[in-house]
């Protein structure tokens, strides 16, 4: 008899720090399909970039046509949208595959991918809600910083100050500037926490759209939404573990990136240099996109432990009785 | 594919013990935990240090003594203490709470020695001592990722591992309506609750101690199938009236518990 894997077997709620083993677990036992995932999906993101250098070269060479750029623009952002999705639809195929083997249902990879590529542009489009009700916080907060501010200050009398500033007033207001000071950072303070909370609530958004059936791009974030309810400071909790353990990989890179540096300035390029400058730039994006190879499915496989321990939480996944009908 | 890894151990009275291996993510909270506490301790043990040492040398001003070196003394004596907080407080705890720290025991985790006896004085020491190389200089998070013991420094040169606690949360009582105890009483006889194996009793326990923090829709759908798929099993003609599928399953897992009781207590 084969070994029963032990989420299967005892549908027990995964504690913080069995969710960060398990995706660590799982990561390395797929390593090669994941990683191969993860580096096609990193060379989508890089191909509107190479795409925008090589015009701008063009134009530089040339100095001519640039009636043509009324087309090429546009064709730009296309081919940065279409990018985009391919990078995301990549990522969402990894979590796809780990929520399979978390389920001991493992699909192949070609299903999977056609699954996924189905949805390719849902996957766009929850991205793109996600960023807009971001940027909608963001400007509310920064709104409500404002009127309190302002507030405050015109109530304590700042704007007879501004008409006319004298040292003396300054002074002797020290501890009023000094509270107005704090009040916005403890304001800020505040906000940071609210967005850990909703970076949390949100973790998992791209998920339920890669794994279940029927759900649109709008659905998917009400179904993470309701999935992360009471789970929240948990979930940030798995995030922040995470992150903890992936510090030495991006400290070893830290290390790469310096003497990379090193070895350029002793091959003879001096410091402030354009060459140096460009080579410098380059070498730093070249290491930080293979460290994004290795970094992406190791954050996918989390967020699918995440969904799968949620769902098992809030709606018992994985509780059933066994069929026995051959048996009976 | 299992989701942690395992080792059994055989005792030296060749008994085979299996462990699930504590895992990179509970080590990792649980250093989080214990340098937080730690953390605290030092900054505490500084400030009495600094207020004793303001004190001491105002004192030695007062007098007539040659002091000059007396600050460069209380920063050796200082760091000396540091160390033997930082390695005690680790040491102590492994010690005298067989195996943990505060950390561990919050993330359920144990250290014990490799033939599976818990740990003394000296492996808990050599733990300790290595620790700011696996910790500090990051060594030891790769021989846990990487090995298939998920050993650190540490745990190679004490001999040890570190595993999950086998969990102990079984036996927590469970909300019985009182309807369902009156259900329980009857269920014997209407139908055949030996055709339940241990593991469909299982799901109706981890079920009843779920239910509460379940989204409720998804509850209701779940209840309904378990409360079905159970009829069926131990072959029950209709569920009697008035009974809600929760009900259903608490009675079921009531009426399953007192007959196992039973034949523990006949066997």
């Amino acid at each position: 008899m084969a070994l029963p894997s032990d989420l299967s077997t005892s549908p027990q709620a995964l504690s913080v720090g069995n969710v960060v083993s398990a995706g660590f677990r799982l990561y390395g036992a797929h390593a090669k399909q994941y990683l191969t995932i993860a580096l096609f999906g990193t060379l989508w993101i890089l191909l509107p970039f190479v795409a925008v250098i090589a015009v701008v070269l063009f134009f530089a060479a040339v100095q001519n046509y640039y009636a043509t750029l009324g087309l090429i623009i546009p064709a730009l952002i296309v081919l940065f949208c279409y990018a985009i999705a391919k990078y995301l639809a990549n990522s969402a195929l990894i979590a796809r595959l780990a929520f399979g083997e978390l389920t001991s249902q493992p699909e192949a990879l070609s299903d999977a991918r056609r699954y996924i590529k189905a949805r390719q542009w849902s996957f766009l489009g929850a991205a793109f809600l996600m960023s807009l009700i971001y940027t909608g916080i963001a400007l509310l907060f920064y709104i409500a910083l404002a009127i309190v501010i302002a507030g405050l200050f015109a109530g304590l009398g700042g704007f007879q100050f501004l008409l006319n500033p004298t040292p003396e007033v300054l002074a002797s207001n020290g501890g009023t500037v000094a509270l107005l000071v704090l009040l916005g950072l403890a304001l800020l303070l505040v906000f940071v926490t609210f967005l850990f909370w909703l970076g949390a609530r949100f973790v998992s958004a791209e998920v339920p759209l890669a794994v279940e059936p029927g759900v649109t791009a709008m659905q998917t974030i009400g179904r993470v939404w309701s999935l992360t309810k009471g789970s929240a400071w948990r979930i940030a909790l798995i995030l922040f573990v995470t992150s903890l353990v992936t510090l030495p990989l991006q400290l070893l890179l830290q290390i790469v990136v310096g003497s990379v540096d090193a070895i350029i300035r002793a091959a003879g390029f001096s410091v402030g240099s354009p060459t140096y400058t460009a080579l410098s730039l380059l070498i730093t994006y070249v290491l930080s996109f293979a460290l994004s190879i290795f970094i992406v499915p190791l954050w996918q496989v989390i967020k699918a432990v995440i969904y799968y321990d949620l769902r098992s939480r809030r709606e018992g996944l994985g509780l059933q009785l066994r069929d026995r009908g051959s048996q009976l | 594919m299992r989701f942690f890894n395992h080792v059994s151990l055989s005792t030296p009275e060749s008994v085979e013990l299996e462990f699930t291996l504590a895992g990179i993510g509970n080590r990792t909270l649980a250093l989080v935990l214990d340098y937080s506490i730690l953390g605290a301790l030092l900054v505490v043990f500084w400030i009495l240090w600094g207020m004793f040492s303001l004190g001491l040398l105002s004192y030695l001003n007062s007098g007539t003594f040659n002091y000059a070196s007396a600050p460069i003394w209380l920063l050796a004596i200082a760091l000396l203490i540091n160390f033997f907080i930082f390695a005690g407080y680790f040491t102590f705890f492994e010690v005298f709470w067989q195996g943990q720290t505060p950390g561990k025991r919050f993330t359920k985790i144990r250290v014990i020695r490799d033939d599976g006896r818990p740990i003394g004085l000296s492996q808990a020491a050599l733990r300790s001592l290595l620790r700011p190389i696996d910790d500090f200089c990051f060594i030891g998070v790769f021989f846990i990722l990487f090995g298939k013991q998920e050993k650190r420094l540490g745990d190679w040169a004490a001999g040890t591992l570190v595993i999950q606690e086998q969990r102990g949360d079984r036996k927590a009582t469970l909300m019985i309506s009182e309807s369902a105890k009156q259900l329980a009483i009857e269920l014997p006889k209407l139908a055949a609750l030996n055709q339940l194996l241990p593991d469909d009793f299982a799901v109706v326990r981890t079920y009843l101690q779920r239910r509460s923090t379940m989204d409720a829709r998804a509850r209701n759908d779940l209840s309904l199938n378990l409360a079905r798929q159970l009829r069926t099993l131990i072959g029950l003609e209709t569920i009697p009236p008035n009974t809600t599928a929760d009900q259903f399953l608490e009675a079921v897992y009531e009426a399953y518990q007192q007959e196992e009781g039973c034949l523990r207590d006949k066997g």
